[in-house]
């Protein structure tokens, strides 16, 4: 889980082009919308591409996809348990 | 392998409500001619607002960009060139080129973005298949 945490927070980095933030900055239960990293919603979609196309990760239902999305731990629990890698 | 390129053209000219003080297209029109744009984009390619809502999507602008280079004035012809750019991501993106027709100067390039929104105002996640289903029809997906 924690390699799988510490991937998906450079992959963000890179696949959003954050520019300020070192990967290892974003705290793993930060919200990432909003007040929290403040991604917004072209954001979730670009997110929604790299689970698919990195980890073979489906996120359809919009209120499914806003606990998803959450954090980087909620999007960690998802992959892993729709995975079942650790 | 790519996709095809789509793009469509359209013609326009300035209309005299159109100008402002200093007798030149006043920068809040242009968001008007890229709505031009898309609209011609729409019928060549049978790609409507209409159809995205007859099937459950509104589908809003939630970015866009303008860069204005030069200038029109009253009366000039000018073309609006739109052309489709692929994500893989569900949106709609948009870049656009618009040139004066006597010159062939290029007076503005933009982009716009937008995003699919279901019935209850949620932002859809992945692309609706009608969506991809319209991509391959013309070639966008392959």
């Amino acid at each position: 889980m924690k390699d799988l945490i510490v991937k998906l927070k450079k992959q963000i980095v890179a696949e959003l082009y954050l520019e300020d933030i070192a990967p290892d900055e974003i705290d793993t239960d930060l919200p990432l919308f909003g007040d929290g990293l403040g991604l917004d919603s072209i954001d979730a979609l670009s997110l929604v591409v790299l689970l698919e196309k990195e980890y073979g990760v489906q996120v359809v239902d919009p209120e499914e996809g806003k606990a998803i999305l959450y954090s980087i731990q909620t999007i960690a629990n998802h992959i892993q348990a729709q995975t079942g890698k650790p | 392998m790519s996709g095809k390129i789509l793009t469509a053209c359209t013609d326009i000219r300035v209309r005299f409500s159109e100008v402002d003080m200093m007798g030149v297209v006043w920068h809040g029109h242009y968001v008007k001619f890229f709505e031009d744009g898309r609209e011609a984009f729409a019928r060549k390619y049978q790609f409507s607002y209409l159809d995205a809502m007859n099937q459950g999507y509104s589908t809003p602008v939630v970015k866009m960009n303008i860069n204005y280079k030069k200038s029109l004035r009253y009366n000039e012809p000018a073309t609006i060139e739109t052309t489709f750019i692929d994500s893989e991501a569900a949106k709609i993106q948009y870049d656009y080129r618009i040139t004066a027709q006597k010159t062939g100067e290029l007076i503005t390039t933009g982009s716009t973005m937008q995003v699919f929104v279901d019935r209850r105002g949620d932002l859809v996640l992945s692309s609706p298949p009608s969506f991809i289903q319209w991509k391959k029809k013309w070639g966008v997906l392959v």
